[in-house]
């Protein structure tokens, strides 16, 4: 039975050890975040049991099972999500459960003739599945859940949600275009890639800009995904697994941040790098993997990355504009918050923070394994033979690290707390009740209760269906 | 012959469900379903009519009309009979609260 | 069968019609359609359907619009609708709607205008105008249909008789009983007197000769629930409570609805089926003879007690409250 439900290939173990790391890494963090012991207990149960579903949807070999299990992980993360922020786990619940509502309607479509294998899906049934996958992986447009769901759950749960549960969504796509070159999916990437770095540096709380940086690099791993090619596979999963370390790392830091300071808000937010040295450290490193400076894994993902989209120098250039995006949002987080002058009261002593430090640096040694021997992870996957650490390659990253830094400099007045804000696409969400109740006002009048009423509309819409039908 | 019968029924509905859309007292309402039974009625033995068919009461003395139909109508009947009394019923009690037949009155179930 | 005959009474029928429709003193148009269902009972005894006439007759035009006047007396005292409708203006609502009768018309008319054609029997209408003496030894096939081969959906309209009966007793609970000794005038009552056992006697021999000729339990039933009708208008309530209480009705219509079930249950255990006339416990006995039909003759009797004992509660309910209402 376990070969007919599951698969084993190298790409899936691939992913399945991130999970697994990740994992880890958040239990021994929520030691340290959760204050009381049922609700340590609690989260560590439930973090296994998403640990659990998230091996079932990566190992499946139908997308029914894929399915379900996904949803099932869903289920988890709500009810992670719900031990603190009821609200939110309810709008992330509802979103990703209509997500998933066409995944089913595509499947259930393809799957007629029989059990549809975890591959490439025909074209009626390719938008549906695709639709159902754009909102489990943000793609544009359906990226509206993604800044409050992430923004807003506890630091591990973030970890997880931006580490782990966004990737499943991005391998299914993965799976689904088969290495296939999709044009409208590059162009998304990019376009995500852009406003993800351009709303992160608007952002006033750390969490949401941390989600943003979320989307911004999923635009990468869709750009590559779209393009097709040999390289494709290796530079998606490459990345995958590297930004998943990392943002990891960066969500332990905000939640270590959030619990020394009691808040989330850059402008109460500072000086964090006298006390929490060891935090901060481990900051650097998780940044500098984002960046893609030399010597860390970042710098090996993006390198794979841009050698995938060499045939696309528009979307390229799109790329490394975001490249400079990104090194401008974590010069901010780093000057706002761990840089300049102490503004809150300081709520506990570093002592506390023995687990949540050690969680986060589970994370750290293999960002710089990585980092140093690029070569192992594309070796695991089969695909060969690329060279890391060439000039063109380096001074590249370090010449859009350092334009980075000179813009933030440039910029820093107005990059600051209470600047402005563009709106973006999830204030729908909390708009939305609004209008369905305004809606449901219009058809209130309308229903007058006049039983004449009533019947003549009754009587005209059967006539005219008569009509149509005879 | 048909045709005559047929005509009839289809204006007799259409005036009932005329009376229903227009009136506004609620005996009037009662009295255009009962037309629209009628009709019903009517289309079913004027269809069962065979041309010189006789009652279908045994021993016939030739042949004998459709007696299917006549049987769906008896049940019809009765049934029709059934429901226009438990509008009667709904009328009285509607009256109690609202104090008026006025079918446009009874708007408690707006909205 | 003459066909100026037909046209003339056609005619009538959609001129009362008309008339009930379309006027203002509600007592008139009531009238009218009563008028109205007399003239079908007779078109449908042209067309050669005398079950159904007289039962159209008795239960429509009598019935009915016994029942219809007592609710409208219940009524009189509130005022008539008048003054603007205010959801819909009278100048688009009846345009709109004879547009829409219109059409309706138009479409029904089409559809039917297809139908008319050759008229043929289907095959079960033959197999059961063919086999009925034989298989259940019943003169009236329409009896024979309604309580032989179609004997289930029979049980079902006495279902929706009580279920009927229950809702009206439930929406229109509460009151007490008021004994009321009024009654119509002297000369009435002797007549009423006079009167009744041949009514009586109408309304057995509809129910009991229901498999040989025209009628039958419905039609029975209902004659008889005419005649405590006729008997609670012309001696007053006080006069039917005392001699048949609402409990007895009560007991009469659900012991129809027991005997029929008994009966068919009495089919299944011979080993028939539910209902099985000849199958079962029963004779056909000689055709033409009282006990004749199998067990159609109980089925007759327990359909008529039904439909008797329900439509007469229906309108004590009815009465009761306004005889309360009228004390007062």
């Amino acid at each position: 039975m376990v070969q007919r439900y599951f698969i084993f290939t190298a790409d899936r173990r691939v992913l399945a050890l991130l999970a697994g790391i990740l994992v880890l890494a958040a239990a021994v963090y929520g030691q340290g975040y959760f204050k009381k012991t049922g609700e340590r207990r609690f989260f560590s149960g439930f973090l296994f049991l998403f640990l659990l579903t998230v091996l079932g949807a990566v190992f499946s070999a139908l997308w029914l099972g894929f399915l379900i299990f996904i949803e099932l992980s869903t289920v988890a993360l709500f009810i992670l999500i719900a031990m603190k922020e009821r609200n939110v786990a309810f709008r992330y619940l509802a979103v990703q459960l209509a997500g998933a509502a066409f995944l089913l309607a595509g499947i259930a479509g393809a799957g007629i003739k029989g059990p549809v294998l975890f591959g490439p899906v025909q074209p009626p049934f390719f938008p549906l599945l695709l639709a159902g996958l754009g909102v489990k992986s943000a793609l544009l447009g359906l990226h509206f859940w993604l800044p409050e769901a992430h923004g807003k759950s506890p630091a591990p749960v973030s970890a997880l949600l931006s580490g782990i549960a966004v990737k499943t969504g991005v391998f299914g796509l993965l799976l689904l275009t088969g290495g296939a070159y999709v044009p409208s999916l590059s162009a998304a990437g990019a376009a995500m890639a852009l406003w993800g770095a351009f709303q992160a540096l608007l952002q006033r709380d750390v969490k949401r800009l941390l989600a943003y940086s979320t989307i911004s690099q999923l635009g990468y791993i869709v750009a590559a995904l779209g393009a097709g090619g040999v390289l494709s596979v290796p530079a998606v999963l490459y990345h995958a697994v590297t930004h998943g370390l990392s943002k990891g790392m960066l969500f332990f830091c905000a939640g270590i941040l959030e619990k020394a300071y009691g808040t989330k808000d850059f402008s109460r937010l500072g000086g964090a790098a006298e006390r929490l040295p060891g935090t901060c450290i481990l900051f650097f490193i998780a940044a500098a993997s984002m960046i893609g400076l030399p010597g860390t894994a970042g710098f090996a993902s993006k390198a794979l990355l841009k050698a995938s989209l060499i045939d696309f120098p528009l979307v390229s250039a799109c790329l490394l504009v975001a490249n400079i995006g990104t090194a401008m949002v974590f010069c901010k987080m780093s000057a706002f918050a761990f840089g300049g002058v102490q503004k809150s009261r300081y709520l506990h002593s570093p002592e506390c923070f023995r687990f949540m430090n050690a969680g986060t640096a589970v994370l750290a040694p293999l960002l710089l394994f990585s980092g140093f021997f690029p070569g192992i992870l594309p070796a695991f996957l089969g695909s060969t033979g690329h060279s890391f650490y060439t000039v063109p390659k380096c001074g590249e990253s370090l010449l859009a690290a350092v334009c980075g830094v000179f813009l933030f400099l440039f910029l820093k007045k107005r990059l600051r707390a209470s600047a402005t804000r563009v709106r973006d696409i999830d204030v729908m969400s909390e708009r939305f009740p609004n209008m369905i109740g305004n809606g449901a006002r219009i058809v209130q009048r309308l229903q007058g209760g006049f039983l004449r009423g009533y019947l003549l509309t009754a009587a005209l819409t059967a006539l005219i269906l008569m009509h149509l039908f005879s | 012959m048909i045709i005559m019968s047929f005509a009839t029924v289809a204006i007799l509905f259409s005036l009932g469900l005329f009376t229903i859309l227009v009136q506004r007292n609620a005996f009037k309402t009662v009295i255009g379903l009962t037309l629209m039974e009628s009709a019903v009625l009517l289309l079913f033995i004027s269809w069962a009519y065979i041309p010189e068919g006789w009652a279908p009461i045994l021993p016939l003395k030739g042949s004998g009309v459709d007696p299917l139909p006549h049987a769906l109508t008896l049940t019809a009947i009765v049934i029709g009979a059934c429901d226009l009394a438990l509008a009667f019923a709904f009328i009285m009690k509607l009256n109690g609260f609202e104090k008026t037949v006025d079918v446009d009155s009874f708007r408690r179930l707006k909205g | 069968m003459s066909e100026p005959l037909l046209a003339f009474l056609y005619f009538f029928i959609l001129l009362t019609a008309f008339v009930a429709v379309f006027l203002d003193d509600l007592l008139s148009s009531f009238i009218s359609l009563s008028v109205t269902g007399v003239l079908m009972a007779t078109v449908f005894a042209l067309l050669r359907a005398p079950d159904v006439a007289l039962t159209q007759a008795i239960i429509n035009s009598g019935l009915i619009t016994s029942l219809l006047l007592v609710a409208y007396s219940h009524t009189r005292r509130t005022p008539l609708p008048s003054g603007p409708c205010t959801a819909c203006p009278s100048w688009l609502r009846w345009p709109l709607a004879a547009l829409i009768c219109f059409l309706l018309a138009v479409l029904l008319f089409r559809g039917m205008y297809s139908l008319a054609g050759e008229r043929a029997l289907e095959t079960a209408s033959t197999h059961f105008l063919a086999e009925t003496l034989r298989e259940t030894g019943a003169l009236n096939v329409v009896a024979a249909i309604l309580l032989d081969y179609r004997a289930f959906d029979t049980l079902g309209e006495t279902t929706v008789i009580f279920a009927a009966v229950a809702g009206i007793s439930l929406l229109l609970s509460g009151g007490k009983h008021v004994r009321s000794r009024q009654g119509l005038s002297f000369i009435v009552k002797r007549g009423m007197a006079l009167l009744t056992p041949f009514l009586l006697l109408y309304a057995a021999s509809i129910l009991f000769l229901g498999h040989l000729t025209p009628g039958g339990g419905f039609q029975g039933g209902s004659v008889f629930a005419t005649v405590a009708i006729l008997i609670c208008v012309v001696y007053g309530t006080g006069f039917d409570a005392s001699r048949v209480s609402s409990k007895s009705k009560e007991t009469l219509e659900v012991g129809g609805a027991l005997l029929f079930v008994f009966i068919g249950l009495l089919g299944a255990a011979w080993g028939g089926g539910f209902l099985a006339n000849l199958k079962g416990p029963f004779f056909p006995g000689t055709p033409g003879s009282l006990f004749s039909g199998g067990n159609m003759l109980f089925l007759n009797l327990a359909v008529g007690l039904k439909v008797g004992a329900g439509l007469s509660s229906i309108f004590y309910v009815m009465i009761k409250i306004l005889e309360q209402e009228g004390e007062q």
